[in-house]
């Protein structure tokens, strides 16, 4: 954890209202309270001695400029922050210091003229969506927490969440520019206006994908995708393991690789698809959405789908044809998260495990076993599992008692990671969608090494020397 | 180990029910006061109760702490949109049943209800109603209904409510109501020294008066053999049906006039003769919808008007945007407001090209037509509640 020295925070409200507008600052209790929590918050819980001094919201870029060099010139930690719907911990305030919270860098252009969109980085995902939509565009960004999370979050961590990366790529392949402000304050404008990307080096790569570590982003350039057509299809097995070697068919047959493809254990299914009004499933679920220029282009590829899945023996493999059909299936995968929790009266432990395709099955089955031989996790049996298999990815989910200590709690976060670090190394994968390192630190070293962590960490220093922003993000040791 | 003392159990109950909130945030877009404050998270959803959460947790004192927690709690609309998200896409977590112990913990403090809602608190215990309105008052308006008294003779007890007896627009919405009962003749009676249900009172963290008050209306239940309730107002609907000791309420039907009118229709004892070409739109009440699930009946009597066109607002049923006036909202203004709900609701409607907005509560039509007047639409949108439409049909 850096050194920072403690300031009063009367005083750092009393300099920044000389050079902010009042409406950019709250120092409200209840409102630093809030912009000081994440999920998880059991894991890692708040005090009042530690709350953050205030709360900046700003209105503009230069704005944000001004935070920043008063904040360096101070050593004043500054926590940037979205929606705070980060389960690793990426938004999360961790040391006295300020919050920035990007609610209010929202500007929306949609230049189809230029073929981009230019955005703040405080909108919410569904927003820009929505937007995009109304224009004939689709947004290649699909979180489970799409309703809140924000843009600029999303961005910052190159999540593709739902969406198969070999379908659609990295949110990253889509933005064309970035402009951003430096944690010493200068702005900076990355890539280009046109289609055309740079071949050399980019600076927006730095920063797509750059955990929140190396400057604040205030507005994004993405390219605009046109909307396409869709089909559906569903296929149900006996067994997960059949299941998975579906998954694994899909990619050896050259089926074309569906935008989504997620997966519901028999458990989960049950319980998704009976709130649903949807005939109980004969067993886990693989369901699947492919795109295509034309219908008929979309429906030939849902048929290439389900002619690869149909070699592992499901019980049945078919394409939905009714749209509310697809929606109620869709939805069983949407609110699984929600259903178990009620469910089963608790609060939820997530955790991502990435495989290779030819792992696929071992995985499955570790990811299955992942509480055994952990104390606390184990207590709460063979975790729920669901994910976004067609990525290679699986959610096994715990669901903790509500009215298990705080600590209790922590303990089953905390063994869960280390568990889904444990199995990710095996696998020799990335560690999925939610970051590198605000809770995966000791799992980047050991996948990568010594000398690339210290080449990350050189890298901030060059761009946050005095690490004031979203310090302990990147721990020193 | 049990809580003894009021206070105790309240904090006791507050952290239990918010142990199940994870500040996943998904109930935050679905915030209407969200929608109308600056953006600062504490003033929307999940946002008020985690500030209700840490004050209790961490036995907050600061009298200017307490106060701002009390802005904060009193401003929510009650409508329960964040219980519908949380429940949807979360861990199910109860936020409204959260914050009205929070309203209860700082009126037992001291602390609330804010400074306006006094006096309408104030008002319920001296006159039974919370407007101020003399006993005398009330039952002069009353015989303008020319309805029965309630007797043996009584099939249903015509349940007023406060509103209508106090507001012009609330009145057209009982006469037309009082219409209807009359012309599908049937056995109704009024209760002249009608007592307010309760709702505000339980809104505004009174929960001792609230108990007070529903002791007893069930007394007063009892003694006069009331058997079936039908309310004007989805507040008073929601307070007997949810609110009330179950146990007390259990051999007394209630309903709200929407579903009432629904039977009625479906029992062919009301008949619509006159076609009413009209496109409406109409606004869902949260107590009738979100907290009791009847979005069909308001919307089958309407469809059962001939000639008129139902059209519904983007938002609508379960994501309908409240009014405003709910949580005790009808006696407080807020200054972190921007905007008024009732003015982005209005403007809904309008979008849809509708010519009327329908609704069936007393507190929607006293708001939407503050709405309409307010965006300049009132010759573009007329408010007018279910009754006085289907008295236009008969």
């Amino acid at each position: 954890m850096g050194d920072y020295p403690d300031y009063n925070p009367e005083d750092i409200y009393e300099d920044l209202r000389k050079v902010l507008p009042e409406e950019s600052l709250s120092k409200s209790v209840f409102e630093r309270i809030n912009n000081a929590l994440d999920p998880y918050t059991f894991a890692s819980d708040i005090s009042r001695e530690k709350l953050p001094y205030l709360v900046v919201r700003p209105g503009s870029t230069d704005e944000v400029s001004v935070l920043m060099k008063y904040a360096n010139s101070k050593k004043i930690p500054v926590y940037v922050r979205g929606s705070g719907t980060s389960l690793q911990g990426a938004s999360r305030y961790r040391h006295k210091g300020v919050v920035l919270n990007v609610a209010r860098l929202n500007h929306l252009d949609i230049m189809k003229d230029y073929g981009f969109v230019e955005s703040g980085p405080g909108h919410r995902v569904l927003h820009v969506k929505s937007q995009l939509e109304k224009e004939g565009y689709y947004l290649p960004l699909v979180p489970g927490s799409i309703r809140v999370a924000s843009i600029g979050g999303i961005i910052s961590n190159n999540s593709s969440a739902h969406a198969v990366d070999s379908c659609l790529g990295k949110p990253r392949d889509y933005v064309l520019g970035l402009e951003v402000v430096l944690p010493t304050g200068e702005v900076l404008q990355t890539g280009t206006k046109s289609l055309r990307r740079a071949a050399g080096t980019d600076l927006t790569h730095y920063f797509v994908g750059g955990d929140g570590l190396l400057g604040v982003i205030t507005g994004i350039r993405m390219r605009l995708l046109p909307g396409f057509k869709n089909a559906y299809g569903v296929a149900f097995f006996d067994d997960p393991i059949p299941l998975a070697k579906a998954v694994q068919r899909v990619y050896l047959e050259k089926a074309p690789p569906p935008l989504f493809f997620e997966f519901l254990d028999e458990r989960v299914a049950q319980i998704s698809f009976k709130i649903q009004g949807l005939p109980s499933p004969p067993g886990p679920l693989l369901m699947f959405h492919a795109i295509g220029e034309t219908e008929e282009e979309a429906t030939y590829k849902i048929n290439q789908v389900i002619k690869a899945i149909q070699k592992e023996s499901p019980k049945e493999a078919r394409r939905v044809e009714d749209i509310d059909e697809w929606h109620k299936i869709w939805l069983a995968r949407e609110s699984a998260l929600p259903y178990i929790c009620q469910a089963g009266k608790g609060v939820f432990g997530l955790s991502e495990i990435v495989s290779t395709v030819p792992d696929l099955v071992d995985c499955l089955k570790d990811a299955m076993n992942m509480g055994k031989g952990m104390p606390t996790l184990e207590k709460l049996g063979q975790p729920y599992l669901f994910g976004h298999i067609g990525a290679l990815t699986f959610h096994p989910v715990f669901i903790i008692p509500a009215d298990w200590p705080t600590e209790e709690k922590a303990k089953v976060v905390e063994e869960m990671f280390l568990k889904e670090a444990e199995i990710n190394e095996k696998y020799g994968t990335c560690g999925g969608e939610w970051g590198q390192f605000a809770r995966r630190s000791p799992f980047y070293l050991k996948r990568y090494g010594e000398k690339a962590f210290q080449m990350v960490r050189g890298v901030k220093k060059l761009f946050d020397p005095n690490n004031i922003l979203n310090p302990d993000v990147l721990p020193d040791e | 180990m049990q809580a003894d003392v009021p206070e105790d159990k309240l904090r006791e109950d507050i952290l239990d029910i918010l142990s199940y909130c994870i500040n996943c945030r998904f109930c935050l877009p679905s915030c209407p006061r969200f929608e109308i404050t600056a953006g600062n998270i504490s003033e929307g959803a999940s946002g008020i109760t985690r500030s209700l959460y840490y004050a209790v947790k961490w036995g907050e004192t600061d009298k200017q702490v307490l106060n701002e927690l009390r802005d904060i709690l009193f401003s929510c609309t009650t409508c329960k949109n964040c219980e519908i998200a949380c429940k949807n896409l979360s861990t199910g977590t109860k936020l409204t049943d959260a914050i009205e112990k929070g309203r209860q913990l700082l009126v037992e403090k001291m602390i609330g209800p804010m400074p306006q809602q006094r006096k309408a608190l104030e008002s319920l215990y001296i006159h039974g109603n919370p407007y101020e309105m003399p006993t005398s008052k009330r039952k002069a308006w009353l015989k303008s209904l020319d309805l029965p008294a309630v007797s043996a003779e009584t099939e249903v007890l015509f349940y007023l409510g406060c509103t209508a007896p106090n507001d012009f627009n609330a009145q057209n919405m009982a006469m037309a109501f009082a219409q209807l009962l009359k012309q599908a003749q049937v056995r109704c009676g009024i209760w002249e020294d009608e007592m307010c249900c309760g709702s505000p009172s339980l809104n505004m963290g009174e929960k001792g008066l609230f108990e007070e008050i529903y002791t007893k209306n069930i007394q007063r239940f009892k003694a006069l053999g009331i058997r079936h309730i039908v309310t004007l107002s989805p507040h008073c609907f929601d307070t007997f049906l949810n609110r009330y000791p179950q146990e007390a309420m259990q051999k007394i039907k209630v309903q709200h006039y929407s579903q009432f009118l629904s039977d009625l229709i479906e029992q062919k004892r009301l008949v619509f003769k006159n076609r009413v070409e009209k496109k409406v739109t109409y606004q869902d009440p949260c107590y009738l919808g979100r907290y009791n699930n009847v979005y069909d009946e308001p919307r089958r009597v309407l469809n059962r008007i001939p000639g008129l066109e139902l059209v519904e607002c983007s938002r609508n049923k379960a994501d309908s945007l409240c009014c405003g006036g709910g949580g005790g909202r009808m006696w407080a203004d807020f200054d972190a407001e921007t905007n008024r709900l009732a003015n982005i609701r209005a403007t809904e409607g309008l979008a849809t090209g509708a010519e009327m907005m329908v609704t069936a509560c007393p507190w929607c039509y006293i708001h939407m037509e503050d709405g309409v007047k307010l965006i300049d639409a009132e010759t573009s949108m007329k408010i007018t509640g279910l009754a006085e439409l289907c008295v236009e049909a008969l």
